[in-house]
């Protein structure tokens, strides 16, 4: 009898021991399993649009796009071989052609903004960012949310669509990317027990607020900073046309320091003629001069101002093509460099070299000559060889060794710092 | 308020606080704000900023540091909520918040001189420049804990103060030869590491110190030695040179020169120098050992 109950108490417990294993060994399986995953989810995804010789990556791109009635632009096959991961769009290819009508189209202000773009009618980081901005607004005054939709979801579907469309027109600016972030984040924010006229409003004041704030006003802040720098008997560099740095060249003149500049351009853009064409209209005293030549001038110049297109992260400052080349050439003569950059275009990226993301623009344009009644234009003409390839590239990188000071709506700084003054920002401002 | 007593309290507090322009300047605005008569804050403040401009107007030997420690130290006591509407508690917690500052940076040096302990180890030679009380006391220091080192220092023209620096060093047993400041470069490979104080240190974590300073620094980058700067951190200034001479005239002659030549100054001799922040390794602070571009955030902190 002692055996018997003995028996069932040792085999009950034995049981609970055999399950207690069994689990214990399920559960770390399963653990197992979700370590594998998350380290399979861990490696860094590469952003599409600098795969542009993948060709799975391209297909899958097209199928979304397609999904948004968004048309990918051709690219132009003749890419040189270090750039053969980015876009090279094909001007002459329609982007527009089989732009629809109907509640899925593209609302005409965008359509109309992104054919600016990609003919280079609006040129300029601050110039595009206020296009968007107006582009949106009208977008968000003319929709129309469906019944059975919210407002909000609505809107984030259609503002997908519009940027997809003004990205295949021609790549994002920095500018532009730090708007539309601006835009997602108060949507998302947006309380929902307000009307739909209502969430409109405050979107389109937010956006006008943000450009009145962040351009304008920055602007204005940072010539007034600047000009505390600049002495009379000055010889000023500057480079490319910037709307910030021909501001305060101005505003200096204006306050009656007696200075010269020295406006540096390059090829195939030559946007250095427009800001010749605005100080010399204001009475500012200005030597125009092409890029191969700075290294005649360089030791007579006492400050280079030039304004960016964008600032990383790790300091590095992304500019027209050629700002690294006169950045370097100013540094080997002891020259400071200023670089005048609104605190909106500051960049959570990190990018170290002009090649792994960049713009290409049309290579035809480079093959131009310069002075068409002269030489006749010879190579283009020639384009189909299989020989001849050209690079147009738009922006390059420069390293902060090289740049002595950033200014900024929110005071002077060392290049190094941009990731305390964002920090400071966030603090400061409700973003 | 009356410009001779101000200055007579100021020398008085430079020889008791062992020569600390900086802690002098603040022990004398302190005194300053609790005798002061004023009824308003906005006076207040505008007589402590006159006290400020008597100080530097003085033949003070280090303008940098004056008026740095001035200008922070009445961000500091303005920093707190004043909203209250009675003016004597204002006043209260404007001295409150005085006495805490002077007592933040009164330990100042003992924390530098603890910092800088672990870069002088045996057997090093250290290159120094003219003579700087927070170098003489980080050297001391290291000589107490029993580290045998040599050092270099310059003579430092025109006021040949790297003599008085070689005499103090000699008093502690350190071994010390003094190099006429030609020599810099050439003593240079000899050297492990050098050592520099300052008198101010501007927005970018470049400094400005004694006139000599950014040669000694050239030198030390073009032969790859590391350049060490023991500082306090009631010296970093929120000015931005670009170059030398971006630098204030207030800071770069004497007062009384100045007002002898009346502003034409080319045929003078300045008695600072700015150095950039490329040519510095390491900026020893009582905030802890700083890389020059950490300077900046600290302006950040401390004036925002």
């Amino acid at each position: 009898m002692m055996g018997d109950e003995n028996k069932p108490k040792k085999s009950k417990s034995e049981l609970k021991a055999e399950r207690r294993a069994k689990q214990e060994a399920e559960r770390a399986a399963k653990a197992a399993k979700r370590v594998d995953a998350g380290k399979k989810k861990s490696l860094p995804s590469v952003p599409a649009n600098i795969q542009a010789d993948n060709p799975q990556v391209v297909r899958k791109v097209t199928k979304q796009l397609e999904k948004q009635m968004v048309v990918r632009h051709a690219d132009e096959q003749k890419k040189v071989n270090m750039v053969v991961h980015l876009h090279q769009y094909d001007r002459t290819s329609s982007i527009t052609r089989s732009i629809g009508f109907g509640k899925q189209a593209i609302h005409p202000a965008i359509v109309q903004v992104g054919l600016k773009y990609s003919q280079g009618f609006i040129t300029g980081s601050n110039a595009r960012c206020i296009a968007l901005v107006d582009a949106l607004c009208h977008l968000i005054k003319d929709i129309k949310t469906p019944k059975d939709k919210m407002f909000k979801f609505h809107l984030e579907s259609k503002l997908k669509q519009s940027i997809n469309y003004v990205e295949q027109c021609r790549p994002k600016s920095i500018s532009m990317g730090n708007a539309i972030k601006f835009l997602r984040s108060k949507l998302y924010n947006l309380p929902s027990d307000i009307t739909e006229d209502e969430s409109k409003d405050v979107l389109i004041s937010a956006l006008r607020m943000f450009v009145k704030e962040n351009i304008e006003l920055a602007g204005i802040a940072i010539s007034k900073s600047v000009i505390t720098k600049i002495r009379s008997g000055d010889n000023i560099l500057t480079f490319g046309s910037s709307s910030v740095v021909s501001r305060l060249l101005c505003d200096a003149y204006n306050s009656g320091i007696d200075f010269t500049v020295t406006i540096v351009d390059a090829r195939p853009k030559l946007c250095g003629v427009d800001m010749l064409e605005k100080l010399v209209h204001h009475g500012v005293k200005c030597t125009y001069l092409h890029i191969t030549a700075i290294s005649h001038v360089m030791p007579r110049i006492t400050k280079v101002i030039c304004g960016a297109h964008g600032i990383f992260s790790n300091g590095y400052v992304m500019g027209t093509v050629g700002l690294a080349s006169v950045c370097m050439m100013a540094n080997f003569a002891n020259v400071p460099v200023i670089i005048c950059c609104e605190v909106y275009k500051f960049s959570e990226h990190v990018q170290t070299d002009s090649f792994v993301k960049n713009e290409l623009g049309d290579p035809r344009d480079v093959l131009t000559p310069h002075n068409v009644q002269h030489k006749k234009a010879v190579l283009p003409e020639m384009w189909d060889k299989d020989c001849l390839k050209a690079l147009n590239i738009t922006y390059d990188v420069t390293p902060p060794k090289y740049i002595s000071m950033v200014v900024t709506e929110l005071g002077q700084f060392p290049s190094l710092s941009v990731p305390a003054v964002l920090r400071m920002r966030s603090k400061i401002s409700a973003y | 308020m009356d410009d001779t007593a101000v200055v007579k309290k100021f020398q008085e507090k430079l020889n008791n606080s062992n020569y600390n322009p900086g802690i002098a300047a603040i022990g004398t605005l302190l005194d300053q704000l609790k005798v002061d008569k004023a009824e308003t804050l906005a006076e207040l403040i505008a007589n402590l900023k006159k006290v400020g401009e008597i100080l530097l107007s003085t033949d003070c030997h280090a303008a940098t540091a004056v008026s740095s420690s001035c200008d922070l130290f009445m961000r500091f006591i303005t920093l707190a909520g004043l909203e209250l509407q009675d003016f004597n508690r204002v006043k209260e917690i404007l001295v409150q918040r005085g006495e805490i500052f002077l007592l933040r940076v009164l330990g100042c040096r003992q924390k530098i001189v603890d910092y800088s302990l672990p870069f002088i180890n045996e057997g090093l030679v250290i290159l120094i420049h003219s003579k700087s009380v927070m170098v003489l006391k980080v050297l001391e220091n290291a000589a107490k804990a029993n580290k045998k080192f040599s050092v270099f220092v310059t003579q430092s023209c025109p006021d040949m103060t790297g003599l008085e620096m070689e005499k103090s060093l000699n008093k502690l047993n350190i071994p010390v030869t003094s190099i006429i400041d030609a020599a810099a470069a050439y003593t240079m490979e000899k050297v492990d590491l050098v050592l520099l104080g300052a008198e101010g240190v501007v927005d970018n974590g470049g400094i400005i110190n004694k006139i000599g300073s950014y040669q000694v620094a050239l030198c030390a980058k073009a032969l790859n030695k590391p350049v060490y700067v023991v500082t306090e951190s009631f010296k970093f200034t929120k000015i931005f040179p670009l170059n030398q001479d971006e630098i204030p005239n207030r800071f770069k002659y004497k007062q009384s020169i100045m007002d002898c030549k009346k502003g034409d100054m080319s045929k003078e001799h300045p008695v600072v120098d700015y150095t950039p922040p490329h040519l510095i390794t390491l900026l020893i602070t009582d905030l802890g050992v700083l890389t020059p571009t950490a300077v900046t955030e600290e302006l950040m902190n401390s004036y925002l």
